[in-house]
């Protein structure tokens, strides 16, 4: 145990349920399409547009109503915004990388396919294009897990992927559909919340606790 | 490494049917950057007190006892988390939501919204006005009740938070399936301290300290 991190630490507030009541309102529609940063806005973000969509099941195979569901993504650079890059020349300025939906078990994001997420900072490593999904929901606080996209070489090497077992890592990986939606490429990503075909999801909390 | 299993919430009607039931994965070391979101507030916002007491100026204010709510977010060094972005909901007076899939027949206040959005300040200080919640029946069927409490979203410095404020007293309190699983932790982080506030707009004022830490927060030092 590092005695730096655990010495005057303060316990942490409780994790409690979000409840049936998320306020709609906070919600912004227009966030769930990121290839316009602000309705009107002429700017487009680089990169290749693609519509990732999918459905929100329960335990029964039935659509989840009523959940939140954020959306965090890197650029087409592979710059995800953060503390240790606010002004960096190498983000895209017309692209912030984030939505947010509260939506009856069916969502559709507008959104341009991430790149490759260089190291940026030490000990990290490259990544394969990936959005990361959290789930919030009556019944829970929330959950997170990452799609990945078919077809994309570095998918053999990224470690959050290959963090999952090998028999359920195809969960985590949207699958191109035949058809587009308006000229543009659609990626097919469910989430099964639980039971059979659940998705694997990662715990992330504090990372205090794994240094123990 | 063994995975943390999640359990079933059982204050919630859906919990059963959603709470994945294999264990969470571990993320690895060099990929944590990127589980949670990093944003700047939106420029709408403000650090101005939020006053859900009314819904507009020159309306009445809302049924029931108006309370202060303030305190400060920090990380687990203590450091303050500032410029985070607070979301803050909860029921009327009566114990409904002003929420469209609230359906219960408890009254709906015309005065009374209870859903705001404010950022910290320099210090991770925030203090809003609102009317101190009624408590509900949540699970008619089984016949649980949530006692008194505000729920709070805290999205800022690579770190995120959602949880519930609680209220001393409050008679449901100690058969609430959430206080029962944070045991004794819940008393201490998740009750608002009483005092008094010094004006007379509200009644009594509650401080609730939160305590967050994003696993970045950490990763990145
Ligand atoms: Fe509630």
């Amino acid at each position: 145990m590092k005695s730096r991190d655990t010495k005057n630490r303060k316990p942490l507030t409780c994790e409690d349920t979000v409840g049936p009541y998320y306020p709609v309102q906070f919600l912004d529609d227009d966030r769930m399409d990121l290839t316009v940063l602000h309705p009107g806005l002429a700017h487009r973000p680089k990169g290749q547009q693609i519509v990732l969509k999918g459905r929100v099941f329960d335990i029964n195979r039935k659509l989840a109503t009523g959940v939140v569901l954020e959306f965090w993504q890197a650029d087409a650079n592979g710059m995800m915004r953060g503390p240790h890059n606010i002004g960096s020349p190498a983000l895209d300025p017309a692209f912030d990388g984030f939505a947010r939906c509260r939506v009856d078990g069916k969502y559709c994001l507008k959104t341009i396919m991430p790149g490759e997420l260089a190291p940026e900072v030490a000990g990290e490593a490259a990544r394969a294009p990936f959005i990361n999904i959290t789930i919030f929901s009556d019944g829970f606080s929330r959950l997170v897990t990452q799609a990945f996209f078919e077809g994309q070489s570095r998918n053999a090497i990224d470690p959050v992927l290959q963090a999952a077992p090998e028999p359920v890592q195809s969960r985590l990986v949207a699958t191109r559909l035949n058809e587009e939606l308006d000229g543009v490429p659609v990626y097919v990503f469910d989430i099964v919340l639980a039971g059979d075909g659940e998705t694997p999801f990662f715990n992330d909390e504090p990372i205090l606790e794994d240094q123990a | 490494m063994s995975g943390k299993i999640l359990r079933i919430g059982p204050t919630d009607n859906t919990s059963d049917e959603r709470t994945p039931r294999s264990p969470l994965l571990a993320i690895p070391k060099t990929a944590r950057r990127g589980f949670a979101p990093w944003l700047n507030p939106r420029p709408a916002s403000g650090t101005g007190l939020l006053d859900l007491t009314h819904i507009a100026p020159g309306k009445p204010r809302a049924q029931g006892s108006a309370i202060e709510v303030s305190g400060r977010i920090s990380d687990g060094y203590g450091r303050p988390l500032r410029r985070a972005v607070i979301e803050v909901w909860s029921a009327n007076t009566h114990g409904r939501y002003a929420h469209k899939d609230d359906q219960t027949d408890y009254e709906l206040d015309p005065d009374f919204i209870g859903m705001g959005k404010l950022i910290s300040d320099d210090d991770g200080g925030y203090v809003f006005h609102t009317i101190l919640p009624g408590h509900y029946i949540a699970r008619p069927d089984i016949g649980r009740w949530r006692p008194r409490h505000i729920h709070f979203s805290i999205l800022g410095g690579a770190s995120r938070l959602i949880t519930q404020m609680y209220f001393k007293g409050d008679p449901h309190n100690d058969t609430d399936p959430m206080r029962i699983l944070m045991g004794d932790k819940w008393e201490a982080l998740q009750v608002g301290k009483e005092y008094a506030t010094a004006d007379n707009t509200t009644d009594v004022g509650y401080r609730f300290d939160i305590t967050v830490a994003g696993k970045d927060a950490v990763f990145f030092e």
